[in-house]
């Protein structure tokens, strides 16, 4: 549906889950649009069911069945009157046919039109979109390809080390390194099983590894009416199995006079894409501070709150207004950065056990709370997260005048970040904010096998947590029998208050 | 004390009955290491522990199920600290400043171990680290295998890990199918061990 007629929605269905899902309908809750959420079996107690207005059931866990079910999103917003669906991120945010699926019904697709999303979301053709406007890419492959034989060869042409990736990618989902030419068989068939698991597609494509280079990105808002800016960059060089984990910006790899370079290249990539909506260009950034295009995300990105924060715009917002057909009401003189965000992302995994996934039961949790915290969560105390699903679990933000001061406060607010039940990357989190390579803003792709290949926790608090292992054994006897306690003429509200378990 | 102390603050730890000092022996263990542990409730939410030959004080105040806090006095100072903890299969989830603690009482450790011999606790089994649901089983009854082959290919959250065999024998049974959910201590595949 084509809107210029900048009328506001007033009911939009969140076809996503978990953070993101309760993070755009908080927005939505501001901008006084009802919120329609959906949910498959596994997310019957998950919290975005929880807290939007209605929400509608769209089938079993599994994802395919599920939250990348068009059909049954489609229908939820039919029977649900929703105007418009915003998809998140992952699942169908950068699906092509269902941006058109949502046009065909009439329903506004809040992100890039279909077209644009299909060009962009084929890595190989976005590469070629880029390098007719003149915008630096990395060696590799235009073309996808699923013959192995090929793609060993085209390896062998590139040269070991190289990166073997999915075409319609992210998030480092159907993503392997590969070294050498003896691992590539199984590389490749691993890589196109989780891409056609991840989104529906298995189609792999080989880029050369550049070794050493810094994830920066610039994001960027584009209205329906020819208007593009950059909101400045994000750096996302700390990743795990080639996923993103700490986020902050500004870059302290940036000089002023490289990041206006970096926005510009990304304002132009986005023209000439025929860009519109909220959307990320990537870029690699080698030690000679030269920048390759890396690929454009065509939805919201995981990281967008560290953007917020230094700018104070709510991106959510924004993307809904320029999918109403509003035009955008910043103009590049208004972006300006104050003071410094970083973001960590919480995982549901070990990070004793090479981040091995960590589904369970929370049995209880409460988040960090002060000046400068924000912690974007899809969780809570009793809430079991399932398999099925990415294991996100929260976005830890903080922001604070410098670099400095904002590591500090992560610190602190990650130690008052307290999840019971299943393993997180939280005291990982707090050695690498420690680090000394962190704090001189040495933080590079290979950051985590270079600084910490084999992290163990230091446990030094262990003789602390005897004693409060004794402590909760010694004080639990008296909630969880308060006949015993029959010691006082005053009555302790736990002597009175029987068998009740808060 | 006794009749006559006053309202202690909620969920303190309650004075026994008879108001003499009682110790008790703890034996607590993390990870392979087991350290013994004197304590007794000295007044009515203070307890006295002796860990290392070294004292120490804590009164200690229940927050909440899960939440205590405790007001330490190891004859340095005093200090007050959170800690949140939780039961999780015989173990307790200890969390301070960040760091999760697992611990668990190594009489009631020894107990248990006494009473289940086998399980997933023995390395020599093709179980799941996690929770998770299966891709593939890659063997079948009556196969022939050697150590290290690839049994089943398991997917959690998204990430796909491959269970491997323990050692070389004959597969007498596959216990699961693709699609399957699977849990730690669920036997996947039963192997044969060749002599």
């Amino acid at each position: 549906m084509d809107r210029n007629s900048g009328i506001m929605f007033k009911k939009i269905l969140v076809a996503n889950r978990g953070e993101i899902a309760l993070r755009i309908m908080k927005t939505l809750r501001e901008m006084d649009i009802s919120t329609v959420s959906v949910h498959s079996d596994a997310d019957i107690n998950a919290a975005h069911r929880l807290f939007s207005d209605q929400s509608v059931y769209i089938g079993k866990s599994a994802p395919k069945e599920s939250y990348l079910n068009m059909a049954a999103i489609i229908k939820a917003a039919k029977e649900t009157g929703a105007e418009a669906i915003h998809p998140g991120y992952g699942f169908l945010s950068e699906n092509a046919d269902f941006a058109a699926l949502c046009e065909k019904k009439k329903i506004v697709f809040i992100g890039p039109p279909a077209h644009v999303i299909k060009n962009l979301g084929d890595k190989t053709i976005a590469r070629q979109i880029m390098i007719k406007s003149n915008v630096p890419v990395t060696p590799g492959m235009s073309e996808p390809e699923t013959d192995i034989s090929s793609l060993m060869k085209k390896a062998e042409e590139l040269g070991y080390p190289v990166l073997i990736k999915a075409a319609a990618g992210g998030g480092g989902k159907g993503m392997r390194i590969v070294f050498k030419e003896t691992d590539m068989k199984d590389a490749c068939e691993a890589a196109e099983r989780e891409a056609s698991q991840a989104f529906g597609n298995g189609s792999i494509y080989l880029e050369k590894y550049l070794l050493k280079p810094r994830h920066v990105e610039i994001q960027i808002l584009a209205d329906t009416h020819g208007h593009v800016i950059h909101l400045l960059e994000r750096e996302c060089s700390i990743q795990r199995r080639y996923q993103k984990i700490i986020e902050e910006s500004p870059s302290s790899a940036l000089s002023d006079e490289l990041r206006q370079a970096m926005g510009k290249a990304a304002v132009s990539a986005a023209k000439a894409a025929g860009y519109v909506n909220a959307g990320t260009v990537e870029f690699l950034l080698d030690m000679n501070n030269q920048f390759y295009f890396l690929e454009v995300n065509t939805r919201l990105q995981v990281e967008h709150p560290v953007t917020e924060m230094i700018t104070g715009i709510d991106l959510v917002k924004h993307q809904i207004r320029i999918a109403a057909g509003e035009k955008l009401t910043l103009s590049q003189k208004d972006i300006s950065a104050k003071g410094h965000a970083i973001e960590c992302r919480i995982y549901g995994e070990d990070p004793e056990n090479a981040f091995f996934p960590s589904p369970g039961k929370i049995l209880f949790m409460k988040e960090p709370k002060g000046p400068g915290i924000r912690n974007d969560c899809g969780i809570y105390s009793g809430y079991t997260v399932p398999v099925e699903y990415d294991p996100i679990l929260s976005k830890l933000v903080v922001h604070a005048e410098n670099r400095e001061l904002a590591i500090q406060r992560m610190i602190q607010a990650l130690k008052d970040y307290v999840i019971l039940g299943i393993k997180t990357p939280i005291p990982f989190l707090i050695d690498i904010m420690n680090s000394d390579a962190f704090k001189k803003g040495d933080t590079t792709t290979d950051f985590i096998d270079t600084h910490f290949p084999a992290w163990k926790p230091d446990k030094k608090d262990t003789a602390l947590a005897y004693i409060a292992f004794i402590a909760d054994e010694l004080s639990k006897t008296v909630t969880q029998n308060p006949q015993s306690v029959k010691n006082s003429d005053f009555p302790t509200p736990w002597e009175t208050i029987g068998f009740y378990r808060p | 004390m006794g009749n006559h102390r006053l309202l202690p603050a909620i969920g303190t730890i309650p004075l026994p009955d008879d108001n003499t000092e009682k110790y008790m022996e703890y034996n607590l263990k993390q990870n392979d290491e087991t350290k013994k542990i004197l304590a007794a409730i000295t007044e009515g939410n203070t307890l006295t522990l002796t860990m290392e030959e070294k004292d120490i004080q804590a009164m200690v105040t229940r927050i909440s199920d899960h939440h205590i806090h405790m007001d330490l006095d190891d004859g340095n100072g005093r200090k007050g600290i959170n800690v949140y903890v939780a039961d999780d299969n015989g173990k307790k989830i200890i969390v301070i400043n960040g760091m999760p603690y697992y611990i668990e009482d190594d009489d009631s450790h020894r107990f248990a171990k006494n009473k289940k011999r086998s399980g997933a606790n023995i390395p020599d089994v093709v179980t799941p680290p996690m929770p998770a649901i299966v891709i593939s089983v890659l063997v079948n009854r009556g196969d022939r295998i050697e150590k290290g082959q690839k049994l089943v290919v398991l997917s959690a959250m998204k990430m796909e890990t491959t269970l491997t065999a323990p050692f070389g024998g004959t597969v007498t049974k596959v216990n699961a199918k693709e699609g399957d959910k699977v849990a730690p201590g669920d036997i996947l595949v039963d192997i044969e061990k060749e002599e």
